[in-house]
């Protein structure tokens, strides 16, 4: 049997079986353009242009359907240019069936590119025929005009007599394109391939802020976990690269606080503020919301054996005559107010009477090492306890139970 | 019964087209050569043209054909007198046709066109404006295109032609080879 193209109804129908879920459809349009400089309606030198697209589609969970759109432009003003649009949604549709119920029309809208008309969404109808039971066929779009800047108009006659008015009349077709992927991303990859194979180049896509930065719960203690972020269109795209910069609000002259995609939030009062980011590469910018970061929920220290903020007092040591060993003042990260100063005092073990730990023995580090031998340049054993110091309420707080440094023969 | 005769008569015209768009030699450009260069459109009818039916089906077949040469000729000349916006609004009306005869009719101008048209905003125009075209001439013209002297159009060409066809080809008979080893499928005309 000799094999045949595969276009049109019996294509699709074998692509919809072999393939599974993925659709393509390749669309062009025709479009001319008039503009109007000065009040007088000129033709440019390019009054007609002809873009070109992929329509990917993959149907997700009814009656969702996931899409990407590829735009793709080969003429001698952009040279070969094309951009990537994921989460594509500019195509929507209805199916209608005829009277005999054999054959399905479509009916909907398509986003559509414009030229010479700065329209942001320009939509266009369409109609066409189907294929499987609700795949688009084989589709004409309605001629539409699209009308963009500012003109003025005399009444009457209704003339034209100022502005810098610019209008831009499509048509256009498309039709269902053979694909042998089974996943939208693939049929992405497969149909961007064929364009840089044929020397086209991607278009950087300005940053679009889908989700601005939402502030983490609250902060207990002293808490250098929580960070804000956001979440860009992934159809954003440079090849140099997006920048970030976080900016810590501040009177009239906010503070350049982070330049990295997750901004860490500073642990206490100096992450306390009111935060926004402004994401940039050499398509665009954008800015997001400001989001403000309440003051942290104070974490005291105590000395019980409570989990998981309170410390424990320093444990008891053995330490041979002539030997040493180390007591540890207990430490937490998540204090807050944080730590910021030790004080170590020694009792003989009859009669007790603390008094500070000198210095130059360590008196004011974090750890201290004894001595199972006592004389004035070591702590010798007896009892310890230790200050600890921070910049809150209550300031100053003092292990309760002294800790035990015995000599052992 | 004349339904029935009417059916089987335009499927076989379509075949033709098909088989006659995608077998065309490249025609040299120019006014006036549109005589040599008219779709033809195959058998016209079936059964004897002795019959009172085949008289008719032969003598709508005449019609149709001297209709489309006027169409191609007229489009010929008007091409030939050079004017970007005429030939641009000329497309502009070919792009508006609904009907496959239609688009027969002036077919092989614009498979001609594809091959030969130098100005980029037309061509590209024109190709573009190919895309609605009925499967058969679409092709032809991409495969035309193949054969133009810009690079970018040739470039575009065979893009398209991968797309429709998943094959890259280099050359117009390069792609009139596999596509006469291949013909497209015409497609059931839409409805108004």
């Amino acid at each position: 049997m000799k094999s045949t193209l595969l276009v049109g109804t019996l294509a699709a129908t074998l692509v919809s079986t072999l393939s599974a879920e993925v659709f393509v459809l390749g669309a062009s349009w025709r479009e001319r353009s008039l503009v109007a400089p000065d009040g007088v309606i000129e033709r440019k030198m390019r009054n007609a242009a002809a873009p070109r697209g992929y329509v990917i589609m993959e149907p997700a969970a009814a009656p969702t359907l996931n899409g990407a759109f590829i735009e793709y432009n080969n003429d001698r003003v952009d040279g070969k240019t094309y951009t990537i649009t994921l989460n594509f949604t500019g195509f929507t549709s209805d199916m209608v069936e005829d009277e005999r119920g054999a054959t399905n029309r479509i009916f909907g809208q398509i986003l559509t590119p414009v030229t010479t008309a700065d329209v942001p969404n320009a939509m266009m109808s369409f109609s066409g025929s189907t294929y499987g039971t609700n795949k688009p066929n084989r589709i004409t779009f309605d001629k539409e005009v699209f009308q963009s800047g500012d003109s003025s108009t005399a009444t009457p006659p209704n003339m034209v007599v100022g502005g810098d008015m610019k209008r831009s009349l499509l048509s256009g077709a498309a039709r269902n394109f053979v694909t042998t992927s089974t996943t939208l991303a693939d049929a992405v990859l497969v149909l961007e391939q064929r364009l840089i194979d044929e020397g086209y180049e991607r278009n950087a896509v300005g940053p679009v802020i889908l989700v601005d930065p939402v502030a983490p719960a609250q902060r207990i203690g002293f808490d250098t976990s929580k960070s804000l972020s956001v979440t860009l269109d992934p159809s954003t795209y440079s090849e140099n690269g997006t920048t970030y910069a976080w900016f810590k609000e501040a009177g009239d002259t906010d503070t350049l606080v982070g330049t990295t995609a997750v901004f860490a939030i500073p642990g206490g009062p100096a992450g306390d503020g009111t935060y926004y980011v402004v994401v940039t590469n050499e398509a665009g910018s954008d800015t997001s919301t400001s989001v403000t970061i309440a003051a942290s929920t104070p974490v005291l220290l105590q000395f019980t054996n409570a989990a998981p903020n309170n410390i424990q007092p320093p444990s008891p040591v053995n330490v041979p005559f002539a030997g040493t060993a180390v007591l540890s003042a207990p430490t937490n990260a998540n204090a807050l107010p944080q730590i910021t100063g030790y004080q170590w005092q020694r009792s003989a073990l009859t009669p007790i009477s603390f008094v500070n730990v000198a210095d130059g023995l360590g008196g004011k580090n974090p750890t201290l090492t004894v001595s199972g031998e006592t004389s004035a340049n070591t702590n010798g054993p007896g009892l310890y306890r230790v200050v600890i110091t921070n910049g809150g309420t209550p300031p100053t707080i003092t292990s309760s139970n002294a800790t035990v440094a015995t000599a052992l023969p | 019964m004349n339904k029935i005769w009417i059916t089987a008569g335009g499927a076989l015209i379509a075949i033709g087209a098909a088989v006659f768009f995608l077998n065309q030699d490249p025609a040299p450009d120019g006014p006036g050569t549109g005589g040599s260069t008219l779709p033809g459109t195959g058998e016209t009818a079936p059964g004897s043209g002795q019959s009172p039916e085949g008289r008719r089906l032969r003598k709508e077949g005449q019609e149709a054909k001297e209709a489309d040469s006027k169409a191609a000729t007229d489009l010929q000349l008007l091409w030939a007198r050079g004017d970007e916006k005429e030939v641009l609004d000329a497309i502009d009306k070919v792009g508006d046709y609904k009907k496959a005869e239609e688009w027969r009719a002036v077919g092989s101008v614009l498979i001609q066109k594809a091959r030969s048209e130098g100005r980029d905003e037309v061509i590209r125009y024109l190709l573009a404006t190919g895309d609605a075209a009925p499967m058969s001439i679409q092709l032809a013209m991409y495969a035309a295109a193949l054969d133009n002297k810009a690079e970018g159009v040739k470039s575009l060409a065979r893009l398209e032609l991968q797309n429709l066809t998943g094959q890259v080809f280099n050359s117009e008979e390069e792609a009139k080879e596999w596509l006469k080893a291949h013909p497209p499928e015409e497609e059931a005309e839409e409805e108004e």
